[in-house]
């Protein structure tokens, strides 16, 4: 794969505004989306239903928890934006605010509707005010934005919306805020595992994780936390919170391979004033973590090329640096032919170019039965399997 | 004869308007109401004429002058002419037209009118099948589904001119934001789908080149949308010389005013390629339909052969082949194939080929037969031919139409060799129930032989010889029937009120169930496994795959001792 068509391929990979409030609106147990748009809404919404297994976005036959305006109209949707809608989509907003299970109802529009100045905000607000579920606009940048850009805004517009009450942060107790959880299924549960345990190593406790599948009471328990780590994909949500909070504020990357985990370590342990506890945590576990790897990383992986293709900066930088710990090269022209390891989500066909490692969103090829992380120490030791299960399956197939 | 239009054009189709119950008329039958209204001796000329339930309504036209008329049921047995507007307003030559048109139908018995004219109709939607709502319609543009427990059945409404394959010397051009772009997962496994029979990419690209405009907000306030619109087209005809380019606008583009109407008219005049625009707002039937024109241009119409035909709708290969064999039987010979596929070269075959006989028209409504009409064939627009009686009936349908004997042999001849396959694979199905389920519209959907599928699920099911439990949303307990002989098989009828009953009878001896839904909970609660239209194929060959294939879903049932451990759905 040549230098341009590879950038042909990450530009097929970018995804859109919408696809990443969709993905926040699924790690919220009890909220609701209304989305000013067309019945392409629920289109969209397929996409996280074929990524996660689980997903609770569309029910078959329950209510969606992404609702779309269109369902009031019987035009078609170019045709009716020139109408006065307000009546329509408050009578949405006060159906889905009534629902039972609605603990919070998020709003925001389609890139069309977007342009045509209606008073979503306006409307939400109104609701807002009436009490009962909680009611949120998420500004929309569906004309521009990117799928992380719909997540973090999806967070901030959570961070400003949940009681979030100054004053209740406990020392050790932690709000980890920017986790992506772009799933219900064991990869996300191991990587909220591994976080845990790589803070509980530090003597903190994680109050809340933002986001992690837990409704509105476990968004509100991030008051209890004395300090906010900032994962990378919601970092104004993260300072939102410290400030209403008053609580510290710790910013880290990725936690992804050996060296952004234990910067992660290092990071935090510095500002709790742990940092021999991290230095003593890393010798321990980065020394175990290469003796389990060697065999896989020194008779499979190494030495070969590696292309990343992701539009999630923050997987890819991480993936840059397990690549390096791999002894993998940068891939380049004429790399593609198999022996390539290619660290791609699975909106191409990479596995008849390369040794494919599915990672990213959307992976629809992939959905484990049994905890299998990426992030941490325990996500070092699954990528070190997957890349070598990927490299042995692309030899074998010849 | 023509004006702008074919006749039988349906000028107010709309999204779902393929989906109304549509019958036109065949070459004979146009050929027959032209002279009954005696307009072409008087200079008019028939632009269009549709066949309702109790009507049949036409238009003249004369210069810029149009007459509509309709003629319907005098009450007795007689043709009463109607038409639009006062008598008072109309002009001599209006008049004497309508003076010809009442003496030729003064004659004429209503039925008599109706059996001649139905003796070559199309078939563009079943008259019967055109009244339930879409899935378009009862599940997408509807968000609170939690009445609907009850519910499995949501067909699609195919809109197949989508699929249609010009070649591989084709580019599509998508003029969209990129929130439109990935609105779907089209890219995803077929296991994965919210619905069953939506099974991966749809369009067959064969090669095409593809390139995509992804407006940005910058574009939008900068009023650069038309620009880029018009730029994609002028690269892609001017750098990949296409044979055509496919351009698709969407709703973004359309609110801002983006028309590539003098584009279109540019690159066809400068460098000669030809742009098909499909739209959110335009009707792409009439598209497709000037796209048809174009590729089978002026064929001659001296060379046809009365038995030589063009099959139209094909499924699959083979059905194809099955059907040319049957085809072959009357005496017909096979010259080409179209639809999906639009790449043979048509003016040679249309030069041989004396009509053009539909395989499978459902999903292919707005696709209208103008093109054919107009140059002379005759055109075979019915139901499709799944399993025995629908099968028979096709090949009935086709040499009355065509004017053939010999039904009879053909049938047996295509018969007689897959009669012992048949029978054994019926003493298999008689052991297994395949539960149809829904409220009592539902139910007749996938009972009743036509409507919106073009065969009757519980027909052919029962001519497989399974056992057929229809469960009855709400019909009461006087709808309870026992087991009944249906075809080779049996239908029964069960009535249900509520989730508790419906769940105690799904796990009652079904082995199989009618399902729209890919992974459903309620099916998936006993360890059903779900079917849909999809799993029939037409012929006598698709009849017996179609047998096995469900045999083999039946004994595939997950967790044959533990599925006490299965979540419920009813909680």
């Amino acid at each position: 794969m040549d230098p341009v068509s590879q950038s042909e391929t990450l530009e097929a990979t970018r995804l859109p505004f919408l696809n990443g409030v969709y993905v926040a609106v699924d790690a919220v147990d009890g909220a609701y989306l209304i989305v000013d748009g067309p019945y392409c809404v629920f289109t969209k919404a397929e996409m996280q239903y074929c990524h996660n297994l689980r997903s609770r976005l569309i029910p078959q036959f329950g209510y969606n928890r992404v609702a779309h305006t269109a369902e009031i109209l019987n035009t078609e949707e170019v045709q009716s934006l020139s109408t006065d809608r307000v009546a329509q989509v408050e009578a949405v907003f006060a159906k889905v605010g009534s629902l039972p299970d609605a603990e919070i109802v998020l709003a925001t529009s389609f890139d069309f509707h977007e342009l045509v100045n209606f008073p979503l905000k306006e409307i939400a607000r109104q609701h807002a005010a009436k009490g009962g579920a909680l009611v949120a606009h998420v500004p929309s940048r569906s004309l521009g934005g990117t799928w992380l850009d719909g997540y973090a805004a999806t967070c901030s517009a959570l961070a400003r919306a949940v009681t979030l009450r100054p004053g209740r942060g406990r020392k050790n107790a932690v709000a980890v805020i920017g986790h992506l959880r772009d799933r219900d299924e064991p990869d996300d549960a191991g990587n909220r595992r591994e976080l845990a345990r790589l803070l509980e190593a530090l003597g903190l406790h994680v109050v809340s994780l933002w986001l992690s599948g837990g409704g509105r009471a476990e968004l509100e328990a991030a008051e209890k936390a004395g300090l906010v780590i900032s994962l990378p994909y919601a970092r104004e949500a993260a300072k939102i919170v410290a400030e209403r909070t008053g609580a510290e504020l710790c910013e880290v990357d990725l936690p992804l391979g050996l060296g952004a985990t234990e910067k992660f370590l290092k990071t935090v342990g510095a500002h709790v004033g742990r940092g021999a506890r991290a230095n003593k945590i890393i010798d321990l576990e980065s020394a175990a973590a290469v003796r389990d790897t060697q065999a896989h990383v020194q008779r499979l992986i190494a030495g070969r090329a590696a292309v990343i293709i992701q539009d999630d900066p923050h997987l890819a930088a991480g993936l840059r640096g397990l690549c390096v710990e791999f002894g993998l090269l940068d891939g380049g022209p004429g790399d593609a032919g198999g022996r390539a390891l290619c660290f791609a989500p699975t909106t191409g066909d990479y596995a008849s170019d390369f040794a494919h490692v599915p990672i990213g969103y959307p992976n629809y090829v992939e959905h484990p039965v049994s905890e299998r992380p990426f992030l941490g120490y325990a996500g070092f030791r699954h990528l070190a399997d997957r890349a070598a299960e990927a490299v042995l399956r692309r030899e074998a197939r010849g | 004869m023509m004006r702008d239009e074919a006749p039988g054009i349906n000028p107010a189709r709309g999204r779902d308007a393929a989906r109304r119950p549509r019958r036109r008329l065949g070459r004979e039958g146009l050929s027959y109401v032209r002279e009954l209204l005696g307009g072409p001796a008087l200079g008019w000329e028939l632009e269009t004429a549709s066949l309702g339930d109790l009507a049949l309504d036409a238009a003249l036209v004369k210069g810029s002058r149009r007459l509509e008329l309709r003629l319907g049921w005098d009450g007795a047995d007689g043709v009463r002419l109607s038409t639009r507007g006062p008598d008072g307003d109309r002009t001599e030559d209006e008049r004497e037209v309508m003076r010809a048109a009442a003496a030729g139908t003064a004659a004429t018995s209503f039925a008599g009118l109706f059996a001649r004219l139905g003796r070559d109709s199309l078939l563009y939607a079943d008259p019967y099948g055109g009244s339930a709502p879409s899935r378009f319609e009862r599940y997408v543009r509807i968000v609170d589904h939690s009445p609907d427990y009850w519910k499995f059945v949501y067909p699609q409404a195919r809109f197949l001119e989508e699929e249609i394959s010009f070649g591989v010397r084709y580019a599509k051009v998508s003029h969209a934001t990129l929130e439109c772009q990935r609105n779907n997962a089209q890219l995803t496994v077929e296991s994965l789908r919210f619905f069953a029979d939506d099974s991966g990419p749809r369009s067959e690209t064969d090669g095409a080149t593809y390139t995509d405009t992804v407006i940005t907000e910058a574009d939008v306030v900068g009023g650069r949308t038309q620009e880029m619109l018009n730029a994609a087209l002028e690269r892609v005809a001017r750098e990949e010389k296409p044979a055509f380019i496919h351009l698709k606008t969407t709703c973004l583009p359309e609110l801002v005013g983006d028309n590539p109407a003098s584009a279109i008219a540019r690159l066809d005049k400068e460098l000669g390629v030809p742009v098909l625009w499909t739209s959110k707002t335009r009707d792409p039937g009439r598209m497709y339909e000037a796209m048809l024109e174009r590729l089978l241009g002026d064929a001659p119409a001296a060379a046809r052969g009365p038995r030589v035909v063009l099959l139209a709708g094909i499924p699959s290969p083979q059905a194809e082949r099955e059907a040319t064999a049957l085809l072959g039987g009357l005496g017909l010979r096979v010259a080409g194939a179209l639809f999906p596929r639009l790449d043979v070269p048509p003016t040679a075959d249309l030069r041989s080929a004396g009509a053009v006989v539909w395989l499978n028209p459902v999903g292919w409504e707005k696709i209208e037969d103008g093109a054919f009409l107009k140059r002379g064939l005759a055109v075979v627009r019915h139901h499709p031919p799944f399993g025995l009686a629908g099968g028979r009936r096709w090949l009935d349908r086709v040499a009355s139409v065509l004017g053939l004997d010999g039904v009879e042999q053909a049938w047996t001849k295509a018969l007689e060799p897959r009669a012992a396959e048949l029978e054994a694979l019926r003493r298999e199905c008689r052991g297994r129930v395949v539960a149809l389920i829904g409220d009592q519209s539902d139910v007749e959907q996938l009972t009743y032989s036509g409507r919106a599928l073009g065969f009757s699920v519980a027909g052919l099911l029962g001519e497989l010889g399974f056992g057929v439990r229809c469960l009855v949303w709400g019909a009461g307990a006087g709808a309870r029937r026992p087991p009944t002989a249906s075809g080779a098989g049996t239908v029964e009828f069960v009535p249900f009120s509520t989730r508790a009953q419906l769940d105690r009878a799904l796990g009652r001896g079904i082995d199989l169930a009618f399902t729209h839904f890919n992974h459903d909970p309620r099916l998936e609660a006993h360890g059903l496994p779900g079917f849909t239209e999809a799993a029939f194929e037409p012929g006598l060959e698709g009849l017996l795959r179609t047998g096995r294939r469900l045999l083999r879903r039946c004994a595939a049932r997950p967790f044959p001792r533990h599925r006490d451990g299965l979540p419920p759905w009813t909680s």
